[in-house]
């Protein structure tokens, strides 16, 4: 099978097969970053522009560490520093960036939609590296990638999400990305956290967190973003770890041979303890190792491979 | 010990309407009986109350009551407020939260229940505040307060404006507790005054 999108922008957008050709080229890739020299020439002369308009540390490494592992030339831009805090517009910004040259874009935006419009104006490939609330396809990849390499297959596993769903990304990629590769997927928040109409992305919304977590295959947790409790979506880190954060006692309700997951950045002690972060379950460290593997199935999907054959 | 309540006006409203006599046994209504009907006499063991020309209803219940305890018992205290309510046929209370220090955390919540509990009289179901101190700006522990004993939230005397007014019934629906609403707009009323 060949891939053949210019963008990856979406998991909506990708169909199952795509989807299972994105991990199965990640598996492959895994083992270039565990050699000695953890270099191949697949990308070489090859330029990625690394655009990211809001805070990043583990998408903008990884998608760097990526880059330089396939011998592409990568250069990072951001928002301060950049002609955009000079006034110009993401558009002309973007057909400057492409006036150079690049083959691939890796967008990072504010405003949900924004990789769309800069993939429908530019002739290179756009990778999404999140775009507001509405997705961060990378990061899902990754995920599918961890559980499938844990578990053997996603089809018929109950995956349980607990956290922020309203302001999170990943947790709108991972419920379309899970549930289309035949997972099951159950939500649970304070429902100040659950947008209404979330079950059309093919999620159930849980009465409670021991319902959500009960015989859970994958348990993710989502990061609670401290600076919205001014939104008044939950009255203090202390009720909201009472109600929804994950201790051992409520991973005693899971599966019993569950894998616990986070995205990352974790407030340890509120949404989820040390002693299950730091557990035997929990295969948080593993998401990120894979994180680097599947941003450079990415690069070769859209850059590289036999859409790009290296003449070299 | 049986007890007999004779000739009231039994009214339970969509229930019960009429001259009726109740025979109580223990903590039990054994019986509502019609006025034909034979009653039990000359027993032993029987207490008859003669409630001709009175009303005899279920417990009532008063939703909205300030006791004031803690911080205004110089207003009322919670076994001043339960006494009244007990006299005046109300067998429970909702305590509103608006009290000093305000009823937002289950310190409160336990304090109040207890004062309740040692008074003795009408029962307290305590409201906890919406928002920290009713100041409208966070939420407070709600689900802590609610596993203290109280059965609502409510700001007292002040409108739940936006946003809380679309995440504090939001966050109270997860949790199956009433809110209360104080149903004034600030900001309207104060227009018409200019």
């Amino acid at each position: 099978m060949r891939f053949t999108k210019k963008d990856i922008l979406d998991i909506h957008s990708l169909d199952p097969a795509e989807i299972t050709l994105i991990l199965d080229t990640a598996m492959g890739m895994k083992e270039i970053s565990q050699r000695p020299v953890k270099k191949v020439p697949t990308l070489r002369g090859k330029t990625i522009v690394l655009f990211f308009q809001e805070p990043s540390t583990r998408t903008k490494l990884s998608f760097e560490i990526a880059a330089k592992r396939l011998s592409a030339d990568s250069v990072a831009i951001a928002k301060s520093g950049s002609s955009m805090a000079k006034g110009e517009t993401l558009m002309d910004t973007v057909k400057n960036l492409e006036a150079m040259k690049p083959d691939v874009i890796v967008m990072r935006h504010a405003s949900s939609g924004a990789a769309y419009l800069v993939a429908n104006r530019v002739n290179c490939s756009v990778i999404n590296a999140g775009d507001g609330i509405h997705a961060h396809p990378s990061q899902a990849l990754l995920d599918m990638m961890s559980v499938r390499e844990k578990k053997g297959c996603i089809k018929g596993l109950k995956l349980a999400m607990i956290g922020d769903i309203s302001h999170s990304r990943v947790a709108r990629s991972d419920i379309i990305g899970f549930s289309k590769m035949g997972a099951r997927v159950s939500v649970c928040a304070p429902l100040t956290m659950i947008p209404a109409g979330i079950e059309a992305l093919g999620c159930t919304v849980a009465p409670s967190m021991e319902a959500c977590v009960a015989d859970a295959d994958v348990i993710m947790m989502l990061r609670i973003q401290k600076e919205r409790m001014t939104d008044v979506l939950f009255p203090s880190e202390r009720e909201y770890a009472g109600c929804f954060g994950l201790n051992s006692q409520r991973v005693a309700l899971a599966h019993r041979d569950v894998t616990i997951m986070h995205p990352g950045p974790m407030n340890r002690g509120v949404e989820i303890s040390s002693d299950v972060a730091d557990g035997k379950y929990s295969m948080i460290l593993d998401q990120v190792t894979n994180g680097v593997a599947l941003r450079m199935a990415l690069y070769y999907l859209v850059a590289g491979g036999s859409r790009h054959a290296d003449t070299d | 010990m049986r007890t007999l309540i004779k000739g009231a006006r039994v009214l339970d409203p969509g229930n019960v309407d009429g001259y009726k006599s109740i025979l109580i046994n223990g903590q039990t209504i054994e019986a509502v009986l019609d006025p034909a009907d034979v009653m039990p006499e000359n027993e032993t063991d029987l207490k008859v109350i003669d409630a001709e020309g009175l009303l005899v209803v279920p417990g009532l219940m008063d939703i909205h009551v300030h006791l004031r305890e803690p911080g205004h018992e110089y207003k009322e205290t919670i076994a001043t407020g339960a006494a009244a309510a007990a006299r005046g046929g109300f067998t429970a209370v909702c305590a509103m939260p608006n009290t000093l220090p305000v009823n937002d955390n289950s310190q409160v919540t336990a304090f109040i229940l207890g004062k309740a509990k040692a008074a003795s009289r009408a029962r307290a179901y305590p409201v906890g505040a919406v928002t920290k101190g009713s100041a409208g700006t966070q939420l407070s522990e709600i689900q802590d307060m609610q596993q203290a004993g109280i059965k609502a939230v409510f700001d007292d005397g002040r409108p739940v404006e936006t946003p809380r007014s679309c995440a504090a019934p939001e966050y109270c629906r997860g949790l199956s507790i009433p809110v209360f609403v104080h149903a004034e707009d600030l900001s309207r009323e104060r227009r018409c005054h200019e």
